[in-house]
C-alpha cells in the first residue's frame, strides 16, 4: 500500500514536471518560429477574419510598396511594448504588414499623421493575460464582495509605423483563441 | 484482534492523509506562479451618483513609481458606469504600465465579466493637462481628448445604467505610487457630467472614503466633505 502511495506521488510529480518542462518548450519554439520566418506578412484574413478586431471601424488593405522596418524588428518593438511576460505567454503571435484607415476617428493623438492608408505593422499576440481595470462600486455597496484583482484572458493588437517603427496604438479585446 | 484492525485502519487512514497533503504540495508549487501575485484596486478620488450621459475631467498626467515586480500599473481617469456593479463601465484617461517610461492615453470599457475591450494611444507628457471626456448620444459612446474623438462604441455592446460617473486615480499594489506627490500633488478640474439631457454640467463630487483618504492611507486628497469641482491627489510617501 504504501509503495502505492509513494509510486503515485512520483508519478503525478514527474507527470507535473515533464508537463511544465513541455509548455516552456512550446512557447519557446512558437516565440522562435516567428523570428525565424522570413519577412512575408502573414495574411490580412488574421485580422479580417476577427471580428473582435473589426469592432474598431479599421480598413486594412494590402501593402505592395517596400517598407523601412523588417517584420522581425516589428515583433521586437511590439514585445517590449505588451511586456517580455505577456509576449512569451502569447499562444500564438502574427505579424500583418497593411495599409491601415481607421475610418471613425483617423487622427492619431499629438500627432499630424492621419491614419488613412498609413503603412503599418500590426503585431498580434492572442492569448495573453491583462490586468483590467473595474469601477468603485458606490451604489448598494458590500465591502465583502470587493473583488480581487480580475485579469482578462486577451488578444493584443501592436500597431507600428512601418516606416520609422513607432508605436501608433494598441488594441486589445477578448480573446479569440479558447 | 479488534486492537490490531483498528491501528491498522489509523495507520491507513494517516496514510491517506499524508498523501493527500503531499498531493495537495505538489499542485501548489505547480500552481504557484499563477498565484504569486496576491493584488488589488485601490483608488484615490472622487464620485458623482446621478443618471448620466457622461463624464468630463480636466487632469494632469502624473509620472508615479509603479510596482515592476507584479507587472502592474498606475492610472487616472474619468468614467461612467453602473455604481452597482465592478465591471459595467466605460472609461478615459492615462495609465502607466510597469514597463513603460512615461504613461500613455488609453480608453477602456467593459460589460460584465466577459466583455472588454482597450485602446492605447500615444504617450502623455507628465505635466501635461488634458480634458478627458467619456459621453454619448442616442447611439454611441465617445472617447474624447482634447475635444478630439479617438474611439468609439456602440451602446448596445455596452448596454449597462449610467448611474454613476467617477474621477480617480488607481493602483495595484501597495507599492505602486498614487500619482502625485505631496510637493507635487496631481489635479482633478472642472469635474463635470453630462445629463440625460446630454447638458455638460460642472459638479462637486465626493469622495467615498474617509476625509482626505483615498482607499489606502497613503493615498491623500483635498476633496471637501461637501465635495469638489477640482482638487488633487498624492502619495503620502513621496516629496
Amino acid at each position: 500500500m504504501k509503495r502505492l502511495f509513494i509510486t503515485s506521488f512520483a508519478a503525478l510529480f514527474i507527470v507535473c514536471s515533464l508537463a511544465t518542462i513541455a509548455g516552456a518548450a512550446i512557447n519557446n519554439t512558437e516565440s522562435k518560429s516567428i523570428q525565424d520566418t522570413s519577412n512575408v506578412s502573414d495574411s490580412l484574413t488574421v485580422l479580417t477574419e476577427d471580428s473582435n478586431f473589426q469592432e474598431f471601424g479599421i480598413k486594412l488593405n494590402h501593402m505592395d510598396e517596400s517598407v523601412k522596418i523588417d517584420k522581425n524588428t516589428a515583433i521586437e518593438i511590439a514585445k517590449k511594448s505588451v511586456g517580455t511576460d505577456a509576449a512569451k505567454e502569447a499562444k500564438k503571435i502574427t505579424a500583418v504588414l497593411a495599409k491601415y484607415t481607421d475610418e471613425e476617428n483617423p487622427k492619431l493623438l499629438n500627432t499630424d499623421i492621419s491614419l488613412i492608408d498609413y503603412p503599418v505593422w500590426i503585431i498580434t499576440f492572442r492569448g495573453v493575460t491583462l490586468q483590467r481595470h473595474r469601477a468603485v462600486r458606490v451604489i448598494n455597496s458590500d465591502a465583502s464582495a470587493v473583488p480581487n484583482i480580475q485579469t482578462v484572458y486577451a488578444d493584443v493588437n501592436v500597431i507600428i509605423d512601418a516606416n520609422n517603427g513607432n508605436e501608433l496604438k494598441t488594441i486589445s479585446y477578448n480573446s479569440i483563441v479558447k | 484482534m479488534c486492537i490490531k484492525i483498528m491501528s491498522t485502519r489509523k495507520f491507513k487512514l494517516k496514510k491517506v492523509r499524508v498523501s493527500f497533503m503531499l498531493i495537495c504540495l505538489s499542485l501548489t508549487i505547480f500552481m504557484m506562479p499563477t498565484f504569486a501575485a496576491a493584488r488589488g484596486y485601490y483608488f484615490n478620488g472622487a464620485v458623482y451618483k446621478a443618471n448620466n450621459n457622461g463624464g468630463a475631467i480636466n487632469l494632469e498626467v502624473g509620472n508615479p513609481v509603479v510596482d515592476v515586480s507584479n507587472f502592474s500599473d498606475v492610472s487616472a481617469w474619468v468614467m461612467t458606469c453602473d455604481g452597482s456593479k465592478y465591471f459595467d463601465y466605460a472609461q478615459v484617461g492615462w495609465y502607466k504600465d510597469y514597463n513603460y517610461s512615461t504613461p500613455k492615453y488609453f480608453y477602456e470599457y467593459s460589460y460584465g465579466s466577459d466583455f472588454w475591450r482597450k485602446v492605447t494611444l500615444g504617450y502623455a507628457t507628465p505635466g501635461n493637462f488634458n480634458d478627458y471626456r467619456v459621453g454619448c448620444d442616442s447611439s454611441k459612446m465617445y472617447f474624447i481628448i482634447d475635444n478630439i474623438s479617438y474611439g468609439t462604441v456602440n451602446l448596445t455592446d455596452i448596454p449597462f445604467t449610467r448611474n454613476c460617473v467617477q474621477y480617480f486615480g488607481e493602483t495595484h499594489e501597495i507599492a505602486d505610487q498614487c500619482p502625485g506627490t505631496v510637493t507635487n500633488p496631481i489635479s482633478f478640474s472642472y469635474s463635470q457630467y453630462k445629463t440625460t439631457s446630454n447638458v455638460w454640467l460642472t459638479i462637486n463630487a465626493t469622495n467615498p472614503n474617509s476625509l482626505g483618504y483615498g482607499d489606502l492611507t497613503t493615498m491623500r486628497n483635498n476633496i471637501l466633505s461637501s465635495g469638489s469641482w477640482t482638487w488633487e491627489i498624492w502619495d503620502s510617501r513621496y516629496y
